[in-house]
């Protein structure tokens, strides 16, 4: 790479000032196990990984003019990138006890956790957050960016504006939000406590609510497909323009606000409720 | 096994008594609640404008909300639309058809008192949505103070997300002084007024560029 | 002769404002919000360990609003708020007060000395901050009986009221909060 390069500005093909220039980043600190780490990169990429080992390791590259900030005690560490646009860029991986305590934001960056278990806060701006783990506390927001998920924490809260949400795994007590973004929820699902709300997104929920426990999706205008196991026990209240419950079809009076249509699954006895409301949009009930 | 227990004239007792005592009784929130607590006050208010007339009739509570009877809309100030909603019907909360999986069906009827009235017609009132719109416009004030500082991707985001919440305000709204005595309607109008709110305060709380 | 009973003080300001409140003055309850928010606030965000402490702050204030009517005088505005707040934490995790061995942290910026725009830990090496994050990472119910007795004076008897359980539970909690505190700062 370096010696094409040194070969095109020989030809006057590459500018010197197009040159990549970075400052390369290896620094170390300790941190107790369930110590708290915070980091902010504001442009680029940053990628947390979980270890057993009682220290913070920081490696990668970030671009010159940038600032790197990193400190603190055993308790507690504190670190990140700062700079504007494309003169921030920062390419780090970043590798942390596997119970820590995280807070990790990226402005532009892109954000990724893998392998921690210990409670989670991370978000970003535009970019993307991927989070991959056993974190028993999941907490993740971005406005543009995608919100991947692949985890079972009893306390999930997902945000995002326009971007997409993909949660796999289970949850006791969550909540998804978007505006416009799809959100899929698949291979688990709610057990206790279910919150999704969109405005025009799509919602496509493949799992099961537990005993008691309650579900409830609300959009404006989003398509909400529900994909529930045939030993589903729970009350199904929906109220939407046109729904499609297990082959039972309705279609609201268009000159009416929609009026509830329950179906009680299993019996319903379990206490279970799963409540659907879609002003504008269709939803539709099956069984996979 | 071995009960590690703090014995009770053990001096660290003390201590953490006397550094629970030195906390702070007092801690600002990092953001002002206000305007969020302010419009789900508002958004809820209940004020009793009409004496019932119907005869108080037993209703056996319903497990699921349904609309009331009727409605009549009220228009009041420039600033307020106040809605009173009356129950009063003898219809039954639901309809049970047995389908074919054997699992039950159910059509809500929406000519049935409020669960949990007793039977009784409960007139309420609810103001609608103008501290909301204001809550949200001083939110959409600092978030255009703090515009220029933010990434072009995440201010289009916002301005896209808030056009698409605008719009379905609208919409809400239209349908809701269609079909005012519509819970569902109120509760999807305010999810999305709630979005709004939280979509400006997460913007505004996003870090700036330094330049 | 015995002394002339005291007159009647004149209503203050917050007075009035309770009374407006009470009649459904929006403007008025701010006022009072303002004046009790910072003592409500530290309330939440050591009954929550900072997770969730905004919205539990809203979620009292909102039914301080609805239960403003009931409030007779009896005690000081903000030991009744106070109690309102405790009251709404309780209702809405009690079946997580029930668990074992759940640690959770303070994400608080306030309480761990952040800067809400940089996001950075400020490393302070008050004692009371480590006191604060050591009570965040209680379990929630020793962290239940730590704050509402040692902080904020609460019987055990009415602690165990206000959670349904019996007071000889809500002593063995605090002594637990106590003990994983003592550990937990010697450490």
């Amino acid at each position: 790479m370096r010696l094409r390069l040194l070969v095109m500005l020989a030809c006057g093909v590459v500018p010197l000032a197009s040159l990549p220039a970075q400052q390369k980043i290896d620094r170390r600190l300790p941190l107790d196990p369930n110590g708290m780490f915070k980091f902010f990169v504001s442009s680029g990429s940053v990628r947390v990984v979980g270890w057993d080992v009682d220290s913070i390791v920081v490696t990668g590259t970030i671009s010159a003019k940038s600032q790197f900030y990193f400190g603190g005690g055993r308790q507690g560490v504190k670190g990140g990138v700062e700079g504007d646009g494309v003169e921030a860029m920062a390419d780090l991986t970043v590798k942390v006890p596997r119970r820590a305590r995280l807070w990790v934001r990226g402005g532009e960056a892109d954000v990724r956790v893998d392998g921690t278990s210990g409670p989670l806060d991370c978000g970003s701006a535009s970019g993307t957050v991927r989070i991959n783990g056993t974190a028993q506390e999941i907490t993740a927001e971005t406005m543009g960016g995608d919100l991947v998920v692949q985890a079972s924490p009893d306390y999930l809260r997902l945000k995002t504006a326009t971007g997409r949400v993909e949660f796999t795994g289970g949850s006791e007590d969550g909540a998804i939000a978007t505006v416009s973004g799809r959100v899929t929820v698949r291979d688990g699902g709610f057990t206790r406590r279910g919150r999704i709300e969109t405005v025009t997104g799509d919602v496509r929920y493949e799992g099961s609510i537990g005993a008691g426990g309650a579900l409830a999706v609300d959009t404006h205008a989003g398509h909400v497909d529900l994909v529930l196991p045939r030993s589903t026990n729970a009350s199904l209240v929906v109220t939407a323009a046109v729904s499609d419950l297990f082959g039972m079809r309705s279609m609201a009076d268009p000159a009416r606000a929609p009026r509830a249509v329950v179906q009680e699954l299993g019996g319903a006895t379990s206490g279970a409720t799963i409540t659907v409301r879609s002003f504008k949009g269709r939803v539709t009930a099956a069984s996979p | 096994m071995t009960d590690h227990r703090i014995p009770p004239d053990d001096p660290r007792l003390d201590a953490l008594q006397r550094a629970a005592d030195d906390l702070p009784r007092e801690v600002a929130p990092a953001e002002d609640a206000w305007p969020a607590i302010r419009a789900r006050i508002e958004a809820a208010r209940v004020v009793p404008m009409v004496a019932p007339t119907a005869p108080q009739r037993h209703r056996t509570a319903t497990r699921w909300r349904v609309a009331a009877a009727a409605a009549v809309l009220v228009v009041g100030s420039s600033a307020a639309t106040v809605l009173v909603m009356r129950g009063g019907s003898d219809a039954p909360a639901t309809v049970t058809a047995p389908s074919g999986d054997g699992n039950s069906a159910s059509v809500s009827n929406p000519g049935a008192a409020l669960p949990g009235s007793g039977g009784a017609a409960r007139p309420v009132v609810l103001s609608i949505w103008s501290d909301y719109d204001a809550a949200s416009a001083e939110l959409e004030r600092v978030l255009q103070a703090r515009r220029l500082r933010l990434s072009p991707a995440t201010v289009q985001a916002v301005e896209e997300s808030l056009r698409t919440i605008d719009q379905a305000i609208r919409e809400g709204r239209a349908a809701l002084e269609k079909d005012p005595a519509s819970r569902d309607l109120m509760d999807l109008l305010d999810s999305v007024y709630r979005q709004k709110l939280d979509l400006l305060r997460r913007a505004n709380a996003l870090p700036l560029r330094s330049s | 002769m015995p002394p002339l009973p005291a007159a009647p003080s004149a209503p203050s300001p917050l007075d009035d404002d309770i009374a407006r409140a009470q009649r459904g003055d929006v403007d008025a309850f701010e006022r009072l919000y303002r004046a009790h928010v910072g003592r409500v606030n530290a309330l939440c965000i050591r009954l929550t360990g900072g997770r969730g402490a905004e919205e539990l702050l809203q979620d009292a204030f909102v039914r301080i609003w609805e239960k403003l009517p009931s409030f007779r005088g009896e005690s000081a505005l903000g030991s009744w708020m106070h109690r309102v707040a405790v009251n709404v934490y309780l209702v809405s995790r009690r079946s997580e007060l029930r668990r074992e061995a759940r640690v959770v942290t303070s994400d608080d910026p306030e309480s761990l000395g952040v800067d809400p725009v940089r996001g950075f830990v400020t490393d302070d090496p008050d004692s009371r901050i480590d006191l604060e994050r050591a009570i965040a990472r209680l379990p929630a119910g020793a962290r239940a009986a730590f704050v509402l007795h040692d902080i904020e004076g609460y019987l055990h008897e009415e602690i165990a009221e206000m959670q349904g359980i019996a007071a000889a539970t809500v002593r063995a909690q605090l002594h637990r909060a106590r003990k994983l505190l003592i550990q937990g700062l010697e450490s």
